[in-house]
């Protein structure tokens, strides 16, 4: 007959910081060497734009600012550019036109003098902070060949706990750099396993609403979800195929947690492994043929590797008692991970081909490390003077920077995929 | 020192949408999931209730805490009696219901620590079961590491977090 759905609708409401204001404060805290000295010239007199490419350029580690300042922009001083050290310079401007902005950027090489790019734009107020972490893109990517993240968000759980009151967790997304945090749910109960769609579009997550675990997808731009997966027992650590068609997860049904894949358009669901372990944290290998996981299956937690097309299963790290929350870097070489050896946790890296492990952090309560879609930075969760707080450490460990928050406890930061438009 | 932002909540309606095959859930009080017209809230009964020390351990029908030792899922042997008496008073009671509750210590990737929260949660559903009680009458939920009750870093602290607590739901 006619059943009644009790369809309860939603309008989460996100939280819009004002266009300046950051949640994180990045610092970088160490650097390399082999930084490219740059110099980045004034956009004008309300120039929002130069300032944001300089903090890009220097929290990556892989520039140094040169001071300096060009007296006439449309003719470059290269001279005065070499004795100032620069390899590179940046002019640019920002013009008012009719409620908008025009703005144009050029960059240099001040030892060939070739402009090596040149654009312009025209832009509301509301979007000269994208705008400046577009620029910064385009100049990472000339000048070191990878692609630059500035443009992406990070995912994150915000706690706060107040004495004698009950703890709340909001789920928020914020850019790369720590500003313009919006949250996507408040709640009295706990929220984790931030997972974004690969169109960066949705992000499923776990919450523990009612006292159950659920998986849930939200869609970021209209705020609605729906609830993926609410069996009995554990739902827990969603991750996306990377074409976007299936969901991996960890369910319960057979009495023990298993890795198992959901198809999202036909529901269907196959078990992925078997037997009395252990296994969680799926995570898919770029080409979607593989997955890697955590099991207890050989006594203490380990990363495995099962093959998709014949479940073959081989197991993947050797060094250190405890290896879990294992996921690829996007060139599918090497995967990042939570490692303990000897005392305390760290995140550390392993080439897939030698099966070398990098220890990349050196303290002793990190967690959850999220890997950047360009492959060159971690993100991760950290202890700093008794607070959760998270930090990026670049691939090879040389780079670092902290990112405490200003308000709570930050914990399993992921970060967003590349826009590609 | 930078002043903390504030970020005025406005949190509204939070619902579910339809589950592809919708069906009814009964509200077990205290277990509601997304009220209409009221932002996630928590009827969190189990705060505070169940004192290791205290005379309702072996009284039913009464929340329970129960702990494990580093490493291990096996319930301890003096807290069978307590498991008991609650299983004793689950059986006399078929409308009566429990939330077992695993958690675990904060060391470790929290996902895993879902999974071995999972098993302490098993370990006393398992008594439970094999004093007679239904399935139907028992829910388990693993929390993990996700909400400690003791927030120190140290070896005391870890022991008080590896814990499943017994919670009735209906009773």
């Amino acid at each position: 007959m006619f059943k009644i759905c009790k369809i309860l609708f939603i309008c989460t409401i996100f939280l819009v910081g004002a266009s300046a204001h950051a949640a994180l404060e990045l610092e970088l805290t160490q650097g390399v060497d082999t930084a490219i000295p740059i110099a980045i010239n004034s956009f004008g007199s309300q120039d929002s734009i130069s300032p944001v490419i300089t903090a890009d350029l220097k929290n990556s580690g892989r520039f140094k600012l040169v001071a300096g300042s060009a007296t006439n922009p449309s003719n470059i001083d290269f001279d005065y550019w070499r004795g100032q050290g620069a390899d590179n310079v940046v002019t640019g401007q920002i013009v008012a036109s009719g409620g908008q902005y025009k703005v144009s950027f050029k960059l240099f090489d001040v030892y060939n003098h070739n402009q090596l790019l040149a654009d312009q734009y025209t832009v509301k107020s509301g979007q000269l902070r994208q705008l400046a972490h577009h620029i910064s893109d385009l100049i990472y990517q000339q000048l070191t060949g990878d692609r630059g993240v500035f443009s992406t968000k990070i995912a994150y759980i915000l706690v706060n706990r107040a004495p004698g009151q009950r703890p709340k967790y909001r789920f928020q997304v914020a850019d790369a750099d720590g500003y313009n945090p919006k949250t996507l749910l408040t709640s009295t109960f706990p929220l984790m396993s931030p997972a974004w769609s690969p169109d960066g579009k949705k992000i499923a997550y776990v919450s523990f609403e009612g006292h159950r675990a659920a998986i849930y997808i939200q869609d970021l731009a209209s705020g609605q979800r729906r609830i993926l997966s609410k069996f009995p027992g554990i739902n827990g650590a969603p991750a996306w195929s990377p074409d976007g068609s299936k969901m991996a997860l960890v369910l319960t049904q057979t009495g023990y947690p298993k890795i198992y894949i959901l198809d999202l358009s036909s529901n269907s669901l196959q078990r992925v492994t078997s037997d009395y372990s252990l296994d969680t944290e799926p995570s898919w290998s770029p080409d979607g043929r593989s997955l890697i996981f955590t099991s207890n299956r050989g006594g203490t937690p380990q990363i495995y590797r099962v093959n998709l097309d014949d479940r073959s299963i081989k197991r993947v790290t050797y060094d250190g008692s405890y290896n879990a929350r294992a996921s690829f870097t996007a060139d599918g070489k090497n995967i990042v991970m939570l490692h303990q050896d000897g005392e305390g946790f760290n995140i550390a890296a392993q080439d897939l081909t030698s099966g070398r492990v990098t220890v990349l952090t050196n303290s002793s309560s990190n967690e959850s490390p999220s890997v950047a879609p360009n492959g060159k930075m971690v993100i991760y969760a950290t202890d700093a003077n008794n607070h959760g707080v998270l930090a990026e450490v670049s691939i090879d460990g040389r780079v670092k920077l902290l990112l405490p928050a200003l308000d709570g406890e930050v914990q399993e930061p992921a970060w967003g995929p590349l826009k590609n438009n | 020192m930078r002043v903390s932002s504030i970020l005025k909540i406005m949190v509204i309606c939070l619902g579910l949408g339809g589950l592809a095959a919708c069906h009814t859930t009964k509200n077990a009080p205290g277990a509601g999931v997304g009220q209409e017209g009221a932002q996630t809230a928590s009827m969190d009964d189990e705060s505070g209730f169940a004192d290791e020390n205290s005379p309702n351990r072996l009284k039913a029908p009464y929340n329970q805490i129960y702990h494990f030792d580093f490493d291990k899922y096996e319930v301890r042997q003096d807290d069978i009696a307590s498991i008991n008496a609650q299983a004793g008073y689950l059986t006399s009671h078929s409308g009566a219901k429990v939330r077992l509750e695993g958690n675990a210590d904060e060391r470790g990737s929290r996902e895993y620590n879902i999974a071995l929260g999972w098993k302490r949660a098993k370990a006393v559903a398992e008594v439970l079961k094999q004093q007679g009680v239904t399935s139907s009458q028992i829910a388990m939920v693993s929390y993990g590491k996700e909400k400690p009750i003791a927030l120190g870093h140290d070896e005391d602290a870890y022991a008080k977090n590896r814990r499943t607590a017994l919670v009735y739901e209906q009773k």
